[in-house]
């Protein structure tokens, strides 16, 4: 599903923040990207969604090699990659009925396709009471749900959490993470970059470690350290 | 359907969050759009005065009262014979003071206080090229026969007023470029600050996969509509300037041709409208540039 050969990434060529990693990831998987601060990870997550190009190396994407892609086309690989981030990226100004819909109304979804799916989707995460509450009167773990459920309500191939547990709770991040394994077992692939060894330990999934931009180590079934 | 009302609320959002902002861009447009329309139909009505009046310029050779019928006779016979010379007419006394009565009808005490015997007999001369050679040529030739007063070159004058109206319709070209542009920067930076307070929403759409079209559409709509209503207000003040300003100048003038109203009602519109929408275009997609990268 996913495939990265030889990709090195380095900023005004001095800043090496990927280094010759080489990462290959099936379908259906659930892989933690690990690693300190600025080795690499969400320089990683960006190459995936284009945001940025490799500096050397390819990178294969949903069986497309994305170097290759034009720009125009770039949305539409955007819509096989749903993304989570620590800070959730949620509208302030949108209600959470409007905060999941928003994610199809800007690629042309018809009404009737998001009036049956956004109030479906935001049930599986477990807020069907909610729809019109706002952003601000949702809890953190909430608000992570419904960050979810936007990221998720247009079936992605691939699912990217970068630090999706950063800012919750213990116990709040245990439920994220029962969620995200829900959404991995209907056959999403998952990538969740993250610094929560207690999560990482406690799943007992592929890791992935990076150090310096270098993988250095790729193991099923890991902890978060040694 | 459910496109067409996302655009048109994100532009009305759009257009209502910067409202001072998208009046100074409307009213630049209007300006700019105003002095461009303007200088063209002043350009348009002096093109046409100047054509009709050079059409009957003609060389003034003005006769001595003293001047016997054999001399008069012999110079129109030279003054026809010239190779530059297309016809030539004799104006009596007479018909000299009939048509200065009828140019000056609107001014009476001119008319009375100038005697029927006061105006000279002249031998009217067309030309065939009115150059500045030709006139010079027959002057010249003219100017020592028995019985000529003086040359007069009609078209000296009349170029002089056409110089000076040239030189105030390039400063009006000019003004007006420097206001488009100004308002071209005007509209950008309104579109501009609806990017930037829709930045979030605009970071969302991209993550999720919307087209870069469908993200910037509603930004090109507002720089449009910004351009279209300053456009409309240029025409409408273009057609009440037309009706005031140039139906003024021909109540006392009204011999000479007007421009048709196709212009003001037809040409300067598709002008007006193409212009400010070509000036939208260009200013949204500058300053969406370095925002809507993908």
């Amino acid at each position: 599903m996913i495939k990265c050969e030889h990709v090195t990434k380095t900023y005004k060529d001095t800043v090496i923040a990927l280094d010759d990693a080489n990462i290959d990831i099936g379908k259906g998987e659930f892989v933690f990207m690990v690693g300190p601060t600025g080795s690499g990870k969400s320089t990683l997550l960006r190459l995936l969604l284009k945001e940025e190009e490799p500096t050397r190396g390819e990178i294969h994407v949903a069986g497309k090699n994305i170097g290759k892609l034009s720009p125009w086309k770039v949305p539409y690989l955007r819509r096989n990659l749903g993304t989570v981030f620590q800070d959730f990226k949620l509208l302030p100004d949108k209600t959470v009925f409007q905060n999941v819909a928003f994610a199809l109304e800007v690629i042309g979804k018809p009404k009737h396709v998001i009036d049956q799916r956004v109030p479906e989707m935001i049930g599986i995460v477990g807020l069907g009471d909610k729809l019109a509450n706002y952003p601000d009167e949702l809890s953190g773990g909430e608000q992570q749900r419904v960050s979810i459920a936007r990221a998720f309500v247009n079936r992605p191939l691939i699912l990217l959490a970068d630090e999706p547990t950063g800012n919750l709770d213990p116990a709040t991040s245990v439920e994220i993470m029962k969620l995200l394994d829900r959404i991995n077992r209907i056959g999403t692939t998952v990538i969740m970059a993250t610094h929560d060894n207690a999560i990482v330990d406690a799943m007992r999934r592929r890791v992935i470690e990076l150090e310096n931009g270098k993988v250095v180590r790729d193991q099923d079934r890991g902890v978060y350290g040694y | 359907m459910r496109r067409l009302s996302y655009y048109f609320n994100e532009t009305v959002n759009g257009l209502r969050r910067h409202g001072l902002m998208v009046f100074a861009a409307v009213s630049t447009v209007f300006i700019s759009l105003f002095l461009f329309g303007g200088a063209y139909l002043i350009n348009r009505e002096v093109n046409l005065v100047l054509d009709f009046t050079t059409e009957k310029v003609e060389v003034a050779v003005f006769l001595k009262d003293t001047i016997t019928l054999p001399d008069q006779n012999r110079l129109q016979t030279m003054i026809q014979a010239m190779p530059e010379v297309t016809s030539v007419r004799y104006e009596s006394k007479a018909e000299a003071y009939a048509r200065f009565k009828r140019l000056f009808a609107n001014q009476p005490a001119l008319t009375q206080n100038v005697s029927a015997d006061a105006l000279p007999a002249s031998f009217r001369v067309k030309l065939k090229n009115p150059s500045d050679a030709a006139i010079a040529a027959v002057a010249t030739r003219l100017d020592n026969q028995p019985g000529v007063e003086t040359v007069q070159d009609q078209s000296q004058l009349l170029k002089r007023v056409f110089a000076v109206s040239h030189i105030l319709q390039a400063g009006a070209l000019v003004a007006a470029v420097v206001v488009l542009l100004s308002a071209a920067g005007l509209i950008g930076n309104t579109v501009r600050m609806s990017v930037f307070s829709r930045r979030r929403e605009i970071g969302i759409m991209r993550l999720v996969g919307a087209t870069n079209w469908f993200i910037r559409i509603p930004f090109i709509i507002e720089a449009l509509i910004q351009a279209l209503i300053g456009a409309g207000a240029a025409i409408i003040a273009l057609v009440i300037f037309r009706r005031v300003f140039l139906n003024s100048i021909h109540g006392p003038i009204a011999f000479l041709p007007i421009i048709p109203a196709s212009y003001v009602y037809v040409w300067i519109p598709i002008f007006l409208l193409i212009g400010g929408v070509a000036m939208a275009m260009v200013a949204s997609f500058l300053a969406m540039r370095r925002f809507l990268e993908v």
